[in-house]
């Protein structure tokens, strides 16, 4: 994992146009703005994604601070295009005749052979909380922003987020398959699988 | 006795609360929840895990494309006094082409299969986001709506013109369809309709589509046969230029949402 020192030195890179810095920020920011997104838009969370970095890439010589910012920031942008693109994925729904793909493949096939098989399954269970916790609960954890970004990636107030966090997490702990899927795990490790 | 009852309720279910919060916080900060919620540390290990394949393939074509952009941007807001959009078109599609074109080098091998096909699918889908900017030949309108980042000041920067958005889309657009085509045609993801169609009819009918694409890519069509691509609609062989017209999409900016 690149340091703070790092980062900035790849945020400037980028800034500029050079492409290993942009190569370092990927690597370290993507995984996490996909499995936000997986949250927030479901089947279109690559396109989300691609549209995010490419709205970085065009926007980062308006953006000014220090990498913990930047993320903030990154994932404010993600935020909107992941709305975006939900609200496009579901008006090409409306309209079947324009799409060829009469057999999608199931939601967790794809998001399995992207995010590998825990991942995904772990999503997927993220998906079933309310929406404000699912948020809250990916961009604490798996973003790692602290309360007050994610606050203002959410517009909410902090001790909002505080509580949505909670609240998500002890539905999560308090879910059936969550609870069951640790004894399976360690059943399947046991007979070495 | 009875206020005092109150107030103890009261402080308890408060303490409940904030042990609660600052538990959270805890788990947020990559504390372990132990076994009184078992399971949820494995969750939360899944959350967390390290970047699967699947989401760190196709770096190099990734940041290529990203950087030309961010180049793109920078020349596009410095330039204010504006030359005539042909000019700049010629200009602009000349020297992006080129980096279009060598990055998609990379992105357009993916679909021979020498990289997983979840990679072959980022690389569609960041081409195809590229070229989302409804692309216009006619002059550059002046309402180029200034948006800010998020939370940021207004500053007075000038939006990239669609004129010169347009020349990066149709390189980058077409390689995401060949992209997208291989993948199809390798027995991936089905291609979406409308680009087939148009890609289909970019290549002048779907047997040529995979010269086409060699030439696109700058390499000879080392691929997978076309004869195993999605089924049906295989018609429509429209007589286009090759650059058909991309899909009404608005160029987007999360300042204008808010």
């Amino acid at each position: 994992m690149p340091t703070d020192d790092e980062l900035a030195g790849a945020l400037s890179a980028a800034r500029a146009g050079h492409e290993h810095g942009f190569a370092v920020l990927w690597r370290e920011l993507h995984p996490a703005v996909l499995r936000y997104l997986r949250v927030v838009a479901g089947d279109a969370a690559e396109d989300a994604a691609s549209e995010t970095w490419l709205q970085v890439a065009r926007d980062l010589d308006r953006f000014t601070g220090d990498p913990a910012a930047f993320r903030g920031w990154l994932f404010r942008i993600a935020r909107h295009r992941g709305i975006d693109e939900l609200r496009r994925a579901r008006r090409r729904r409306e309209e079947p005749a324009e799409t060829l793909e009469t057999g999608t493949p199931a939601r967790d096939a794809a998001a399995e052979a992207i995010e590998g098989v825990e991942t995904a399954w772990a999503l997927d269970r993220v998906m079933a909380l309310p929406a404000d916790q699912a948020e809250a609960v990916m961009l604490r954890i798996v973003a790692g922003l602290d309360v007050a970004a994610t606050a203002r990636v959410l517009g909410k107030r902090p001790g909002a987020v505080r509580i949505a966090t909670m609240r998500g997490l002890r539905r999560l702990g308090a879910d059936p398959q969550v609870r069951d899927r640790a004894g399976e795990n360690v059943h399947e490790s046991r007979e070495g699988v | 006795m009875r206020p005092l009852d109150a107030l103890l309720r009261a402080m308890r279910t408060w303490r409940d609360h904030r042990h609660g919060l600052d538990e959270a916080d805890r788990l947020a900060a990559g504390g372990r929840a132990g076994p009184g919620s078992p399971g949820l540390d494995h969750l939360l290990d899944a959350l967390r895990a390290p970047a699967a394949p699947g989401e760190r393939g196709g770096e190099h074509t990734v940041a290529a494309t990203l950087a030309a952009e961010r180049r793109r941007a920078a020349k596009t807001t410095r330039r204010r006094g504006r030359t005539p959009a042909s000019t700049r078109t010629i200009v602009v599609s000349t020297a992006t082409a080129l980096v279009v074109l060598g990055a998609a080098g990379t992105a357009v091998a993916a679909g021979t299969g020498h990289l997983p096909p979840v990679v072959q699918q980022r690389a569609h889908r960041l081409f195809s986001a590229l070229g989302v900017p409804a692309p216009r030949t006619g002059p550059p309108s002046t309402a180029a709506s200034p948006s800010t980042a998020p939370g940021k000041p207004t500053v007075a920067t000038t939006r990239p013109s669609p004129a010169s958005t347009a020349t990066i889309a149709v390189p980058a657009r077409q390689l995401a369809w060949c992209v997208a085509w291989r993948k199809a045609a390798g027995g991936g993801h089905p291609m979406n309709g409308r680009d087939r169609r148009d890609l289909i009819a970019a290549a002048g009918g779907e047997e040529r589509v995979e010269r086409y694409c060699g030439a696109l890519s700058g390499s000879p069509a080392a691929t997978p046969a076309a004869t195993t691509s999605a089924p049906g609609k295989s018609g429509s062989h429209r007589a286009t230029p090759s650059h058909p017209a991309p899909h009404a999409t608005t160029p987007s900016h999360p300042g204008g949402k808010k």
